[in-house]
């Protein structure tokens, strides 16, 4: 086996990394001159985002753990709307798609476009805002509020939560589309939007996970057993 | 010296005329077989089709995310026909609906989220954050017996 000396070795790394780097850069972009190649924002974002994975599982978590225990109505298959909120999911879906497109934009200095799909992005976002917004007032108006039972606690801090998260991310966006339109945003700004971006899909695969744990899967939901005779009542014994 | 026949008879089922059987030479018969596997070649055809439709300049265009949006957006169109089945799947409900939430929440993290193009670092972040709320999630289920709930017996 032949030795490299010190020199070498370190020469054939570097120029490895070097012609790594380069590729990585042709493809997607900038490279960020760290330690790990990734930019410590980057990095940063998806610790905090790896972090809000804990702060939405722990709710979930919670919102299981009292299902079917409510004692008074409304309860889930008396309340939840599957096809509004399937019309809602959708939109979201589709405004994380938008926010794809306006960051592909972004990194080909197609600036018109770019601008186009940011702004559906918010349009969409607000869409979605508007549903939610809409659904809590009705289920106030039908008797499910946050103080009614164990079911309207855990949705609506679960879900209150989530819109909250959405609300942020328009907020942020709506900074980036108005940045966007005084010329501040280009290629070389475009990790900013990616920033946005990584929260924004964040927010939607946490919805992916609420339509179907919540909506989809909880729907059957109904009464909690309260005595042995109620149980035997609920199984029509 | 052996007959012909004999010599014909080694040709053909012994190897070198040594009384091992002759092999046909195929890659298990190499001492390091190329592409050793269940799926022998197919595999790294089948990776390297993968990569190139999941990987690269090439395909991470407009048209590319919108083909990834559309598949999204079917997924979710499936989930919600599933549901309205009635007793369609029955045990299996809850298992189908969760592995197309996986699905979809895959879909995004890879393609929208750019983990599939990122570095792995990234990738090993986020899943660990996911691993231990996954993890959170199913000691709360345990401790309040939501796993596998006690049966209701009459005292």
């Amino acid at each position: 086996m032949i030795e490299l000396t010190d020199d070498r070795t370190h020469e054939g790394l570097r120029e490895a990394k070097l012609a790594q780097a380069a590729v990585a850069q042709e493809q997607h972009g900038h490279v960020a001159d760290t330690n790990t190649g990734i930019s410590n924002r980057k990095l940063l974002m998806w610790v905090f985002l790896a972090s809000d994975c804990l702060f939405f599982g722990s709710f979930i978590a919670t919102y299981l753990v009292y299902r079917n225990e409510s004692l008074v109505g409304p309860y889930p298959n008396e309340i939840l709307d599957i096809p509004l909120t399937s019309v809602s999911t959708f939109v979201l879906l589709m405004s994380s798609l938008a926010m794809v497109l306006a960051l592909n934009y972004v990194q080909k200095d197609k600036l018109g476009l770019a601008r186009f799909w940011l702004l559906a992005v918010v349009v969409l976002g607000l869409g979605f805002l508007g549903f939610q917004v809409f659904e809590f007032m009705t289920f106030v108006d039908e008797g499910l509020t946050i103080h009614q039972n164990l079911f309207g606690t855990t949705f609506f801090i679960l879900t209150g939560f989530h819109g909250l998260h959405v609300f942020v991310g328009v907020l942020w966006l709506l900074g980036m589309f108005f940045a966007h339109s005084r010329g501040a945003l280009t290629s070389r700004s475009a990790e900013d939007l990616e920033m946005a971006g990584l929260y924004w899909h964040f927010v939607d695969i946490v919805w992916i996970v609420i339509f179907t744990v919540i909506y989809l899967i909880g729907y059957s939901d109904g009464e909690g057993v309260k005595t042995i005779e109620h149980a035997a009542t609920l199984i029509g014994g | 010296m052996a007959n012909p026949i004999s010599r014909l008879w080694s040709k053909i089922f012994y190897h070198g005329g040594n009384r091992h059987f002759l092999l046909p030479n195929v890659d298990a018969a190499h001492p390091d077989p190329p592409n050793e596997g269940p799926f022998g070649d197919a595999g790294p055809v089948v990776a390297g089709w993968l990569n190139g439709l999941t990987y690269g300049d090439k395909v991470a265009t407009p048209i590319f995310y919108t083909i990834v949006g559309a598949i999204l957006a079917i997924l979710t169109v499936l989930e919600v026909w599933f549901f309205t089945l009635d007793d369609g799947f029955g045990v299996l409900f809850v298992p189908t609906m969760l592995v197309l939430a996986l699905a979809k929440f895959i879909i995004v993290v890879a393609f929208f989220m750019h983990l599939r193009f990122d570095k792995s670092l990234l990738s090993l972040i986020f899943a660990a954050g996911f691993v231990i709320a996954i993890a959170i999630f199913m000691i709360f289920l345990s401790i309040q017996d939501k796993v596998n709930p006690a049966p209701l017996i009459a005292p």
